[in-house]
């Protein structure tokens, strides 16, 4: 963890992971390039839009029996409503994704060596392939839109882009999405997992589900 | 500090009170995720993320329903809090029959959806299935147990009411595959462009009532549901195991009578009779009865062939003069009759006297034969356990596990008449 200060309000900004890249300001919503010894000021975020999850920054959970901190946000629109990839930290050396959204939960991790996978064009409904030796069927094909960002991530976001992004199915619990806004497209594997299983703290209140 | 981190200190709110753009009748939004609210005044469909709810459609509305969960209401189910947000009945055609059920949309804002499904007053609690089930041979394998292919239909909605994670159109249409292990049932929901697998566990109506804090008693059931559990216990294992248990502690019971038993031979001998003799009664040796009062076996055996020999037996007691009574017959007869041999009988006859004290006896014994001479033999033994005793307790100790195999057989064939696949006479 190392500690800043926000170039445009001076309020501190407390990075808690190496892969941080981007910073948003939790006091002014400033977007915070993170370069070798200085902080540029991209200007303001985009406005996350009420969607109901019950996560926030801050919140904690485990998974596989490793503790972690929910640190970063990216909110996407799918046409099938909203979806938060939360960025988690398991104590700064490693780093995850959670998704959310709609009670549904998944923790994938980006795969850092390259996987060959087939082009966007080529991906429909039910096509299977494998991804590191495992066999994965392909169960939704879609444009999500970036809405806004939040807390820090290992990359720029451009709110409004559109991603393609793909959701694959493997055996038992493995799942995995394959985001097509890089190239090579960003390869992330996991699964599905359960929210009582994630044994979350911190979370958001709501009126009458206390 | 985060300010989101200090927002979760006062707990936000979801409901937000709109009117239906359409009619102006009030409507309560309870789910920010939801996609599409249906008005139930005039059946609108909304689209719930627009702010200014924009009308997307508008679903039959000659049909109603009257949700035995009215939306809104929060129930505590398997401990775990739900809201009833949505409502609809689906139908599907089934040679020449339309079929109805009901769904009741539950959420939750941690834990997401979850439904339950109404169907004759049968209920199936179901959720997303977040492993997906694995194909294996005539239904799916999931957490290691097999599903059965129950049921393929198309549904279609045909009363919707409230709000849903979708995109509800009218009379939206999917194809439905059912794969049951009591009290589970999994299902494929296949929609253009969509496939969802949903796990259903059966529970009774007095549980949703109980949850749901419903007025009055729920609709007392019909039929077999799908998923219902036999109401003999789906564990016939156990039974069995309870039966071989049981077996077990005769049999340990046998073995104990069998080892305190004496089974000794006390008297034998051979007699001659002649019709020529004027006495033909004959009178035994005295002989010792030992041990504790238990049974005395007598046995009397002639080499007859087509001919019988009837002894009046009198066993006394020297001592007291006390006398048992009986008359055993040995008959043994065999022929051929239209080409087929038959026999009947036999050349021994053994009889059992239970409890016949210990003491000095002896056997008087009056011979009657349709034979001018045969030569007989007498035997007495003292004191044997009986194994018919053993094979009653077996045959009552089986009769349970039967009659349950027999229920539980004909429950299945009842549940499975309803199925893609009933029963056949030798399943």
């Amino acid at each position: 963890m190392s500690s800043s200060s926000c170039p445009s309000c001076g309020a501190p900004l407390e990075i808690k992971t190496r892969a941080a890249l981007l910073l948003v300001c939790a006091y002014c919503n400033s977007t915070l390039l993170r370069q070798e010894q200085r902080i540029e000021d991209l200007g303001k975020m985009a406005l996350l839009q009420e969607d109901g999850s019950p996560l926030q920054l801050g919140a904690r959970g485990e998974h596989r029996g490793k503790p972690f901190e929910v640190v970063g946000r990216i909110q996407l629109d799918y046409p099938s409503g909203f979806w938060n990839e939360w960025f988690v930290s398991f104590g700064g050396a490693r780093e995850g994704w959670l998704g959310e959204g709609q009670g549904q939960y998944t923790m994938t991790f980006l795969e850092q060596r390259p996987v060959s996978v087939p082009g966007w064009v080529e991906l429909h409904t039910g096509k299977t392939l494998r991804l590191n030796g495992v066999s994965f069927k392909v169960t939704e094909v879609s444009k999500a839109r970036c809405v806004a960002g939040a807390g820090e991530l290992p990359f720029e976001v451009d709110t409004g882009y559109e991603a393609p992004v793909a959701d694959l199915a493997g055996p038992g619990t493995a799942f995995a999405t394959l985001d097509y806004s890089e190239k090579p497209p960003l390869v992330f594997i996991g699964e599905r997992v359960e929210f009582d299983d994630l044994k979350m703290t911190n979370l958001r209140a709501f009126e009458g589900w206390s | 500090m985060k300010p989101e981190a200090k927002k979760g200190h006062a707990p936000a709110a979801l409901v937000r009170a709109v009117k239906c753009t359409k009619c102006g009748a009030p409507i309560e939004l309870r789910n920010v995720q939801s996609l599409s609210v249906v008005c139930g005044s005039c059946g609108s469909v909304l689209d719930a993320r627009d702010p200014s709810l924009a009308v997307l459609a508008t679903v039959h509305r000659q049909n109603k329903r009257v949700p035995m969960i009215p939306l809104g209401s929060k129930g505590r189910l398997k401990g775990e809090l739900f809201q009833c947000i949505g409502f609809m009945t689906r139908k599907t055609y089934i040679e020449g029959s339309d079929y109805f059920w009901n769904e009741y949309l539950l959420f939750n804002p941690y834990k997401g959806y979850r439904w339950l499904v109404e169907y004759q007053g049968h209920w199936t609690s179901v959720k997303p299935a977040h492993l997906t089930p694995e194909a294996s041979g005539s239904g799916y394998l999931f957490f290691g147990e097999f599903y059965k292919h129950f049921q393929t239909c198309q549904a279609q909605v045909w009363y919707v009411i409230g709000e849903f994670y979708w995109q509800v159109e009218a009379g939206d249409k999917a194809t439905l595959e059912d794969y049951v292990c009591p009290p589970n049932i999994l299902s494929l929901e296949k929609a253009p462009g969509e496939t969802s697998w949903s796990v259903g566990t059966y529970v009774e109506g007095r549980e949703v009532w109980e949850a749901f804090a419903l007025a009055g008693d729920p609709p007392a059931p019909s039929g077999i549901a799908p998923a219902q559990p036999s109401p003999t216990g789906s564990d016939g294992a156990k039974v069995w195991a309870h039966m071989a248990a049981f077996l077990l502690i005769a049999l340990l019971i046998h073995g104990l009578i069998d080892s305190i038993s004496l089974k000794k031979r006390v008297y034998m001998n051979s007699f001659q009779y002649s019709s020529a003799e004027t006495e033909k009664s004959k009178v035994t040796d005295f002989f010792e009865l030992p041990g504790r009062t238990s049974n005395v076996i007598v046995r009397t055996s002639a080499a007859v062939d087509n001919h019988w020999l009837f002894n009046a037996y009198a066993l006394i007691n020297e001592q007291t003069g006390t006398a048992y009574d009986f008359g055993r017959e040995v008959g043994y007869y065999h022929g051929v009759d239209d080409g087929e041999a038959w026999s009947e009988g036999a050349q021994v006859d053994e009889v059992v006297l239970s409890s016949v004290p210990a003491g000095k006896y002896y056997l008087r014994i009056e011979p009657q034969t349709d034979l001018p001479q045969v030569t007989y033999t007498v035997e007495v033994r003292r004191d044997e356990p009986q194994f018919f005793v053993f094979g009653i307790v077996v045959a009552l100790l089986l009769l349970p596990p039967i009659v349950l195999q027999f229920r539980q057989h004909s429950f299945e064939v009842r549940r499975w008449a309803e199925s893609d696949h009933p029963m056949t006479e030798e399943e």
